[in-house]
């Protein structure tokens, strides 16, 4: 780090947009998650150009640079845990092009959901990041490749962007916008859930959905392997659903005490009143094998997955660190069932959910912030889970990206995929300054 | 050493408190003073939390412009009903400026100077200029008009309430700002003191046999209610007086008005929007509300209250409109007095004032 690091980024940027003050720097040392770093400096760019130019300055004189967006990250993606400058791009979020039939935008990546859905007015939304009030940039949408319970009939973020533009630490600009679809795809890919530590995405295109009929239905179930079975009965009928969370034991003895019920589900159907019906129609006829101890539908309501576990940790009255992978379906029948003795093992209530046709697996281990014992448990239990998953070809990361907390385990159990990570790495960051210890915790992984 | 080792600097409930605020994010999207200030993370109800968080655990040294920093939020509390773990970031930030001070860390000059009695010399209440005297200082009656601490900053538009009170309401009363309600004090952190403040002042009232309050300031009624008095805002009151002559509204105001409602009352501004739109004045609210959390901001940073001046003013200027009015009088007086010698194209008021302007002879 060099000393006169204000000095060099002073050339580039204002004095106001360089912020070194303590204040400053503890308030940009934190997001979602339990990693905490302050950075040593933190720069506020209006331009694309100026982006660039801090990197190429980063690049230059070997300092580091980590990107933010609104640091709603759960695993810690924004945080600069080797210290360096936090590239805050939240000034970015200048719309460029609006088309107001298609539902497509071209913007900064500072842009939040809410502000990009309320300038498409309401026949459109970003079925991403659907539990949150739209607080996230569709730049950290991106770089993580997001996902929500529609994923399983909309995909990830990566489906919904149709261009970008991207500056490498070399300063190198990639421009992959303007192409429809069949365009060189895997070029995009490349950088769309690379968490920022390839190029920084400086204008992204998205093509948002259009706002479906929806039906939503909520069953209290015995247990989990009911839920996993009513899915496979489901597909086997022919019914599709367009989400299916369950939400596990944990989840509803934290937040409603306990019960018969052993797990909820949240089936949605979207698409036209025909099509909801007849789908609606074989959950019924399935229904009467399984005999849910409830069922409620939800008219015009999309699946919200994170509100039950929102409503646990309220009534918990503690924090939580989370773990996330997309699993092997077949797996799920016998990794819930191992959750419970990681909790068990470490002395840590989790709370669990999982979308059963992706096989996406979310689990927040619960801790009392004043507790640093409990905390290490929670840490342990976390880490021990990622193991978990990544010993079980999961997906580490899925829908949250793979940050700074699954990093370890990552780099444990996928040693051929960080290398090829590292080979990507040289190519696009050769300095290794860009967002370092995410995905890898180290440069040697 | 680690933050185990250290014991926290504030209470154990505050401590918690602070702990419990996930980060997530959702309040900074609602925060005025965030939008202001170019979406800065230090400026933020995360990051205020987040602050005091690392002060309550000693991550970082307390130092002034720390707590200066904690008095930048203007307490709206717009970044409340958005929390999902129902947090109330605007509530830890208030009681992190009541324990700091409790700890012996002393505010901002101007906000540390607000419970000391300060001179009046006021016009409007000569002769008796004299510090916690009452004008008219003997006479009583069964209703008073209650005006508060902020006529400090806005005599004209504490001449306009107490002229619309006494036409159209028949409350001749006034009363002096000390004591106040104190609510001032309370948003500045002087938690106790603005509790001696408000049972003063309604020993005053009860000792004088007062039965029916009137406030100019919304926040006032709140307080007075809650000691157990009977009050009203100003603003409701004169909702139902029919007071506005509604041709000469129509044609002072033709071009609209953009309406700065107070955070916390909606009665009041529920009361301000009738009474114009009755009158066929065309009423636009602003994104940004306005209460009393303005006056101890504004004296910690007058450059934020500029900001948020200038986003309103702006506002107003966009839609067409020629006049701004605020609901409470003191966020009209610290915008008011933030932007002396700017270049403002529409013209601020407090709803007083623009009340006066079109009242019917009583």
């Amino acid at each position: 780090m060099p000393e006169d690091l204000v000095k060099i980024l002073g050339k580039i940027l204002g004095d106001d947009r360089i912020l070194s003050d303590e204040i400053s720097l503890a308030t940009f040392s934190f997001d979602a998650s339990n990693v905490r770093q302050m950075p040593d400096a933190v720069v506020r760019p209006t331009s694309e150009e100026e982006v660039g130019e801090v990197l190429q300055a980063a690049t230059e004189h070997e300092f580091f640079v980590t990107p933010r967006g609104a640091a709603t990250s759960l695993v810690g993606g924004p945080i600069p845990v080797e210290g360096g400058v936090v590239l805050d791009l939240t000034g970015l979020d200048e719309v460029f092009e609006l088309d107001e039939e298609e539902g497509t935008v071209e913007a900064g990546p500072g842009l939040r959901v809410k502000e990009l859905e309320e300038k498409l007015g309401g026949d459109f939304f970003l079925p991403i990041g659907l539990a949150g009030g739209g607080s996230a940039t569709i730049g950290g949408l991106a770089a993580t490749d997001a996902a929500s319970s529609l994923s399983v009939s909309y995909g990830t973020m990566r489906n919904f962007v149709v261009g970008l533009r991207a500056v490498t630490p070399a300063g190198r600009w990639i421009d992959l916008r303007g192409y429809q679809a069949g365009g060189p795809r895997f070029l995009m890919d490349s950088i769309l859930g690379s968490e920022g530590t390839l190029a920084v995405i400086t204008r992204v295109t998205i093509r948002l959905a259009r706002r479906p009929q929806v039906v939503t239905h909520s069953l209290d179930l015995l247990d989990s392997l009911d839920a996993l079975a009513l899915l496979s009965e489901l597909a086997e009928r022919g019914a599709r659903p367009a989400a299916m969370d369950v939400f596990h034991r944990d989840v509803l003895e934290v937040a409603e005490g306990e019960q018969e019920a052993g797990a909820r589900a949240l089936i949605t159907f979207t698409g036209t009143s025909e099509c909801i019906e007849s789908n609606s129609k074989i959950l019924r006829e399935v229904l009467e094998e399984f005999k849910p101890l409830s069922h409620d539908v939800l008219d015009g309501q999309l699946p919200d997955r994170n509100e039950p576990i929102i409503r646990a940790i309220k009534q918990a009255k503690q924090a939580a660190i989370f773990v996330s992978a997309a699993l092997p379906r077949s797996t799920l029948r016998d990794i819930i069932p191992e959750i419970d003795r990681t909790a068990s093992r470490y002395r840590v209530s989790t709370l669990t959910v999982s979308s059963v046709p992706l096989g996406w697996v979310t689990v927040g281990f619960l801790f009392d912030p004043l507790d640093d014992k409990l905390l290490g448990r929670a840490v342990s239990a976390s880490q021990s889970a990622a193991e978990l998953f990544a010993g079980n070809g999961g997906v580490l990361g899925f829908g949250t990206g793979i940050g700074r907390t699954m990093a370890h385990a990552f780099a444990k159990h996928r040693p051929e995929a960080a290398a090829a990570f590292a080979l990507l790495k040289k190519v696009f960051d050769p300095a290794w300054i860009l967002n370092p210890g995410k995905i890898v915790p180290t440069r040697g992984g | 050493m680690s933050s185990e080792e250290k014991e926290p600097l504030f209470s154990e409930d505050l401590t918690r408190g602070l702990q419990f605020c996930l980060r997530c994010g959702e309040c900074n999207l609602h925060c005025p003073v965030h939008r202001t200030l170019q979406f800065n993370e230090a400026y933020s109800p995360r990051g205020w939390v987040n602050l005091a968080s690392m002060l309550a655990l000693r991550d970082i040294p307390v130092f002034i412009d720390k707590i200066e920093h904690m008095y930048i939020s203007v307490l709206c509390g717009r970044c409340d009903p958005p929390c999902p773990y129902d947090v109330r970031p605007s509530e830890l930030i208030l009681r992190t400026r009541k324990e700091l001070i409790d700890l012996g860390y002393v505010p901002p000059l101007e906000v540390a100077a607000l419970p000391r009695k300060i001179r009046t010399n006021l016009p409007l209440f000569e002769p008796a200029a004299q510090e916690g005297a009452w004008s008219p200082p003997e006479e009583g009656g069964s209703s008073i008009l209650y005006l508060g601490r902020w006529v400090l900053n806005s005599p004209e538009a504490a001449v306009a309430a107490s002229e619309l009170a006494m036409r159209w309401l028949s409350v001749p009363s006034l009363a002096d700002s000390r004591p106040s309600c104190g609510e001032v004090l309370r948003l500045a952190g002087y938690f106790d003191e603005a509790r001696e403040e408000l049972e003063s002042l309604s020993e005053i009232l009860r000792e004088r046999g007062v039965e029916r309050i009137v406030t100019a300031c919304p926040e006032a009624a709140s307080r007075l209610s809650e000691a157990g008095l009977t009050a009203k805002t100003l603003h409701e009151s004169l909702s139902d007086a029919n007071v506005v002559d509604e041709k000469m509204a129509s044609k002072k105001f033709s071009r609209g008005v953009l309406l700065v409602p107070d955070c916390w009352h909606e009665g009041a501004n529920e009361a301000m929007f009738q009474i114009l739109s009755e009158a066929n004045v065309p009423v636009v609210y602003s994104k940004i509300c306005a209460s009393c959390g303005y006056l101890v901001t504004y004296n910690a940073r007058p450059d934020v209250i500029e900001r948020l001046g200038r986003e309103i003013a702006s506002q107003a200027e966009g839609e067409g409109l020629t006049y701004v009015a605020f609901v409470h009088p003191a966020a009209y007086s610290a915008v008011k007095a933030a932007l002396r010698g700017a270049k403002v194209r529409p013209k601020i008021l407090d709803a007083f004032q623009l009340l006066l302007q079109v009242a019917r002879k009583a």
